[in-house]
C-alpha cells in the first residue's frame, strides 16, 4: 500500500479530484486487488456460462450429438424458488408493548405499500434464483 | 422530483469480482467490484436526480471490447453478438467498494479502470461505527446456497445436479436411439426373384400394385412366396436403462433434499405418516441451505433496510397509504409518531407462510401435551387456564 492514501483520516471527494497523484495512487490501489481475483473470477465465468448453455441455448440441438435436454435442474431450480418466496407479511407484537388489531393493520399496510414501492417481489426472485444457479 | 430512499439492485453474480481470501458468513471482505455494463444516459439521469454524483463524465469512453472481457464471452455464447461487432453506447464501469486504512469507500472507475468518475465516503449510522470506522459494512450483502470456506462463490444448488442431469440426458438419447432402431424393420430379399428393389419402396395409394418377378428356368424350383423374408433382429425394451434412470432421480433427490411430492408430482402409493417422515428427513437434509439463505436475508434487512429507515425517514415527513376497496378507497396517512412512543415498541414484521407454520407445528405440540398437563395435580390451575388461552389464541 502506498503511503499518501494512508496519510489522509478520510479522503473527501474534493481530494481525489483536485490532487492527480493521489487519484493514480487510488486506481493502483484498486488495480492491484484487481489482478490478484480476476484469474479466479475468469474460471469460475467460464464454469457458469458452460452450465447456462447447457440449460438454454437451443444451438445445442443441431449439434452433432443430438441431445436431447431433460430439465430436472429447472424444476428443481423452481421448486426452490417457490418455497423460498414469500409475497405476505404479517405483523406480531412480542415484548414489551401489546399493540392491538388497528396498530397492526397499519403496519401491515405499510409493509405491502413498502414492498410493492421496492418491487421486493421481483427483486426476492433474481435474489433468489441467483443463489441457487451461482 | 428527488427521491429520499434508495433503490436496491440485485445485481447478477458474474458482475462481481470478489476478495478472495475472506470469509462467507462474515463481512470480512476487504473489497468487493462489480463490473457493470451501463449507458451513458442512466449516469447522467443520478446526476439530475443528485448533482455531482458522477464526474469527468466527459472523459469517459465508450467500451471497447477486448479479450478478457466476460460480458462479450457471455453475449457470443447466446448469439446476441457477432465476433466483429461492438456494442455501441455501452460504458463500461467498474464499482468498487474498497476499505483504505480504517475507512470505507465507494470508487466508479472508468475507460479499463484508469479514470475515476465517482467517489463516495460510507458513512457510519450507528454510535459504535461513529468511534470505529472499521465496524461500517459494506452496502452489498452476498447470499449462498452452501458456503464454502475460502471460496466466495461457494457451492450452488446447479453445481450438484447438473452432473446427474448431463447423464439423464444421454441415458434418455441412448433408450430414444435404440427405440427409433426397433421401429423400421429390415427385410432380406432375394434379388433374383425381384431385381427391381424400387419397386418395393414405392406407395401404394394408387390402387393394386404388380411387382414383376422373374420367372428363368434356371430359377425353376424356387418359392416366390420366400423372396422377402424379414430379420428378427429386434431388441426389447431395456428394462436396466428405466432402473437407472430412477437411480440418477434418486441422487438429485439426495442431494437436494426434494422429493416428487415437493414438486407437486404424484408419488408412489404412501401413507399419510410415511409421507409426513419423508418431509421431515428432507427438511433436515436441506435446513441448512434453508439457514445459510436465511442468514443472508437477515443482513440484508438488518444492514440495509434498517440503516436506511434510520439515515433516511427524519427527511420523509410522513407515508400516504390507500386502500382499495370494492366501490371507492380510503386513504391513510402514516407518520413518524406511530411508530414511536413512550413504551418502546418491539415490533416484527414476519412472513405469513412461515408464522401460520410455527403456529401449526405449536398447537399441534400443546394439543398432545395438553391431556397430560390437565391431569396433572402439581400444575397450579393458573398455569393451565393460561396454557388453555393460549391454545385457543393460536387456533
Amino acid at each position: 500500500m502506498s503511503f499518501k492514501l494512508l496519510e489522509y483520516d478520510v479522503i473527501t471527494k474534493e481530494d481525489v479530484m483536485e490532487d492527480a497523484s493521489l487519484a493514480e495512487e487510488l486506481m493502483s490501489f484498486i488495480n492491484t486487488r484487481w489482478n490478484r481475483s480476476w484469474n479466479f473470477v475468469q474460471r469460475k465465468r467460464q464454469a457458469f456460462h458452460g452450465w447456462k448453455l447447457l440449460m438454454t441455448d437451443p444451438s445445442r440441438i443441431y449439434q452433432k450429438e443430438q441431445y436431447i435436454k431433460v430439465y430436472t435442474a429447472v424444476e428443481q431450480l423452481k421448486a426452490f424458488i417457490a418455497t423460498f418466496l414469500d409475497e405476505e407479511f404479517s405483523v406480531e407484537f412480542t415484548g414489551r408493548e401489546f399493540g392491538d388489531d388497528d396498530k397492526a393493520f397499519k403496519l401491515n399496510q405499510l409493509a405491502r405499500y413498502d414492498n410493492k414501492a421496492m418491487k421486493k417481489t421481483q427483486k426476492d426472485y433474481h435474489w433468489l434464483s441467483d443463489i441457487f444457479t451461482y | 422530483m428527488v427521491k429520499n430512499v434508495p433503490i436496491y439492485e440485485v445485481v447478477s453474480p458474474e458482475y462481481w469480482v470478489p476478495d478472495l481470501v475472506t470469509d462467507t458468513t462474515e463481512q470480512t471482505a476487504q473489497y468487493h467490484f462489480f463490473e457493470m455494463v451501463t449507458s451513458r444516459f442512466e449516469l447522467e439521469l443520478v446526476n439530475k436526480s443528485n448533482p455531482d454524483t458522477y464526474f469527468n463524465l466527459e472523459d469517459l469512453q465508450e467500451d471497447t471490447i477486448d479479450d478478457d472481457n466476460g460480458y462479450r464471452e457471455q453475449k457470443q455464447d447466446h448469439r446476441l453478438l457477432s465476433s466483429s461487432q461492438n456494442i455501441e453506447d455501452r460504458y463500461r464501469i467498474v464499482n468498487c467498494y474498497i476499505t483504505i486504512g480504517h475507512r470505507k469507500y465507494m470508487v466508479t472507475l472508468g475507460n479499463q479502470r484508469s479514470l475515476i468518475i465517482r467517489f463516495e465516503v460510507i458513512e457510519a449510522e450507528t454510535k459504535e461505527e461513529k468511534e470505529n470506522p472499521y465496524l461500517i459494512p459494506f452496502p452489498i450483502n452476498v447470499t449462498h446456497s452452501i458456503p464454502m470456506r475460502e471460496d466466495p462463490y461457494g457451492l450452488s444448488l446447479l453445481e450438484l445436479i447438473i452432473d446427474k442431469q448431463n447423464a439423464q440426458n444421454r441415458l434418455m438419447n441412448l433408450a430414444l436411439i435404440q427405440e427409433q432402431e426397433n421401429v423400421f424393420q429390415k427385410f432380406i430379399v432375394d434379388t433374383d426373384i425381384i431385381p427391381n428393389l424400387d419397386l418395393l419402396k414405392a406407395p401404394t395409394d394408387r390402387g393394386h400394385q404388380y411387382i414383376a418377378a422373374s420367372s428363368n428356368k434356371s430359377l425353376a424350383g424356387k418359392n416366390i412366396t420366400n423372396s422377402i423374408q424379414p430379420i428378427n433382429d429386434k431388441m426389447p425394451l431395456d428394462t436396466s436403462k428405466l432402473s437407472l434412470s430412477e437411480t440418477i432421480d434418486q441422487l438429485v433427490q439426495s442431494t437436494t433434499g426434494f422429493t416428487d411430492q415437493n414438486r407437486g408430482l404424484q408419488a408412489a402409493n404412501q401413507t399419510l405418516g410415511q409421507a409426513q417422515i419423508q418431509q421431515q428427513n428432507s427438511n433436515l437434509l436441506f435446513n441448512l441451505d434453508a439457514t445459510m439463505i436465511g442468514l443472508g436475508e437477515e443482513d440484508f434487512w438488518l444492514n440495509i433496510w434498517y440503516r436506511s429507515i434510520k439515515a433516511f425517514f427524519p427527511k420523509t415527513k410522513d407515508k400516504l397509504f390507500r386502500i382499495g376497496s370494492g366501490i371507492s378507497g380510503r386513504t391513510f396517512t402514516f407518520n413518524r409518531d406511530d411508530i414511536l412512543s413512550s413504551i418502546d415498541p418491539d415490533v416484527t414484521i414476519i412472513s405469513k407462510r412461515r408464522k401460520m407454520d410455527e403456529e401449526r407445528q405449536m398447537l399441534a405440540q400443546m394439543n398432545a401435551q395438553w391431556p397430560l398437563i390437565q391431569q396433572d395435580p402439581n400444575i397450579p390451575q393458573v398455569s393451565k387456564s393460561i396454557y388453555f388461552r393460549k391454545m385457543l389464541e393460536l387456533q
